[in-house]
């Protein structure tokens, strides 16, 4: 068998995993194994926090190898860290740290006090914005997040209003 | 009761700025910059006594980490790392910690939301001098997920004596997790069970508004104190005498000692604050109990000595300034 990630080498390296039914398979060679950490990752004490198998990032090593367009922080430097580099890691890595902050805060969407706004962005942009958001939580059919987001236009119209 | 079952209210708020690395990325000279903005910027909005890791002795920086003033968090900048605190001690910021900025005010008793009132008035004075790392779907942007959304932690400092003679703690651990609430023994591990003193606070800070998070820290904080208010009842009337006998020899031993390490002190201190919340002990200076808590840690040993010393030195020095401070003071 031929080593997954340079398909080049015989795979010495082998691991499969069913995670909720979905079985992945990793085979590596000896070189790529070192390389990636397989083995000096014990597949257990890897962090929980991630709920995320090793073996599945190993899988998508080439996603991991990308860094912040801004900081030059990867995944992995996350992983290993917990600490993001800067506020751009949230738009860069936002499909990996979706799960993730689903899994840690029980939530994906902020209700709370609102940043003042620098840029000046006028009311009805915000309130535009805001809608679009809901939108596309609703094509998502992610009802629960677009009823979030009209509790804080609500909000919003009524701190608007009461100026 | 409830008086002295909660001690103090904590509103903690992570901020970070807009565009810039998160303080682990950032170099000495660009820390140094960000420092000198916030304190400029603070200059403005209140009364601050402004700290410089860099520039203080590690005695000094030793006992404010002691006297829970910054965190040890900060130390790990120890060149550039920096903090301000105000004049009434009630607000500290702390600025390059893991966050830009770390905000927390301090209360006594249950008063999260007047902390609160004014980590906030600050927070938003900030605000109109830096930019802040902001998204509308995330909320406050902080070096580490468990903080965004509001980048509130609301704390409340209890003293459970009871409870955690009776064994509960565990199981109220368990309880209150579900209801998204962390309790953890206050001052490190090791110190939990002697000292009787834990932390209440949110685990969450994304999805709840900050009145939402504070409501539901201040429910758990009430459903804890009926708790060890009844196991205080139940306590005292099965081993009425032995409590008494326990917190009149913390007491002889206290004012009567050569040698005393830190962590005896804190389990004799300890048992004093229970005999004080129980009514089971008088003495005169039982007002300043939590201060000599504090005073009779390593650093603030070595601080009032004006130089380090090692450990059986002050283990002395420490006998010493607790007899000092307990001789005599015992109202019969
Ligand atoms: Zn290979
Ligand atoms: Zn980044």
């Amino acid at each position: 068998m031929i080593c997954d990630k340079c398909k080049n080498k015989e795979a010495t390296f082998h691991s499969r995993t069913n995670i909720n039914g979905k079985i992945t398979e990793v085979h590596l060679c000896d070189e790529c194994a070192t390389k990636t950490g397989a083995y000096s990752k014990s597949m257990m004490d890897f962090n929980n926090f991630f709920n995320n198998d090793p073996l599945i990032s190993l899988g998508m090593d080439e996603l991991s190898k990308e860094v912040c367009d801004f900081c030059g922080t990867s995944f992995e430097d996350f992983k290993n860290s917990g600490l993001l580099g800067c506020d751009h890691c949230y738009d860069y890595f936002e499909n990996k740290l979706k799960d993730i902050i689903e899994n840690v805060q029980g939530a994906n969407y902020h209700v709370g006090k609102t940043a003042l706004d620098h840029n000046q962005l006028t009311y009805d942009e915000k309130i535009e914005d805001l809608r679009e958001q809901i939108n596309r939580a609703v094509d998502k059919e992610d009802y629960e997040t677009a009823a979030k987001i009209k509790k804080q236009i609500e909000k919003m119209q009524g701190e608007h209003n009461g100026k | 009761m409830e008086s002295n079952v909660i001690v103090s209210s904590r509103i903690r708020l992570a901020r970070d700025i807009k565009g810039m690395p998160f303080p682990h990325m950032m170099s000495n000279a660009d820390c140094q910059k960000l420092v000198d903005k916030v304190f400029d910027a603070l200059d403005d909005i209140g009364d601050f006594d402004y700290f410089q890791l860099g520039k203080m002795n590690l005695l000094n920086i030793q006992m404010a980490i002691e006297s829970n003033d910054i965190s040890k968090e900060l130390l790990k900048n120890s060149e550039t790392g920096a903090y301000a605190k105000s004049i009434d001690e009630t607000v500290t910021i702390m600025v390059c910690e893991e966050d830009h900025i770390r905000l927390q005010c301090i209360m006594p008793g249950l008063s999260l939301r007047k902390a609160y009132d004014i980590a906030n008035d600050i927070d938003s004075e900030l605000n109109k001098s830096f930019e802040y790392a902001f998204s509308s779907k995330l909320g406050y942007l902080t070096a580490c997920p468990t903080n965004i959304g509001t980048g509130m932690r609301a704390s409340v400092m209890m003293f459970l004596p009871a409870l955690t003679i009776a064994g509960s703690i565990d199981d109220i651990i368990a309880t209150i997790s579900k209801m998204g609430i962390v309790l953890r023994g206050s001052r490190g591990e090791g110190s939990k069970a002697s000292e009787f003193m834990y932390q209440l606070s949110n685990e969450i800070t994304l999805g709840k508004t900050e009145d939402e998070i504070i409501t539901m820290v201040e429910n758990a904080v009430l459903k804890l104190v009926d708790l060890e208010t009844n196991a205080r009842k139940e306590l005292l009337e099965k081993n009425y005498d032995m409590l008494v006998d326990k917190c009149h020899r913390a007491y002889g031993i206290l004012s009567n000692s050569y040698i005393m390490s830190t962590d005896e002190a804190q389990k004799l201190l300890s048992d004093i604050k229970l005999g004080l919340a129980l009514g089971l002990i008088k003495i005169k200076n039982a007002d300043s109990i939590d201060d000599i808590c504090d005073s009779i840690k390593p650093y603030h040993i070595m601080g009032r000595y004006g130089k380090n010393i090692d450990s059986e030195t002050r283990d002395k020095c420490r006998a010493k300034y607790l007899h000092n401070i307990f001789a005599n003071t015992l109202i019969e």
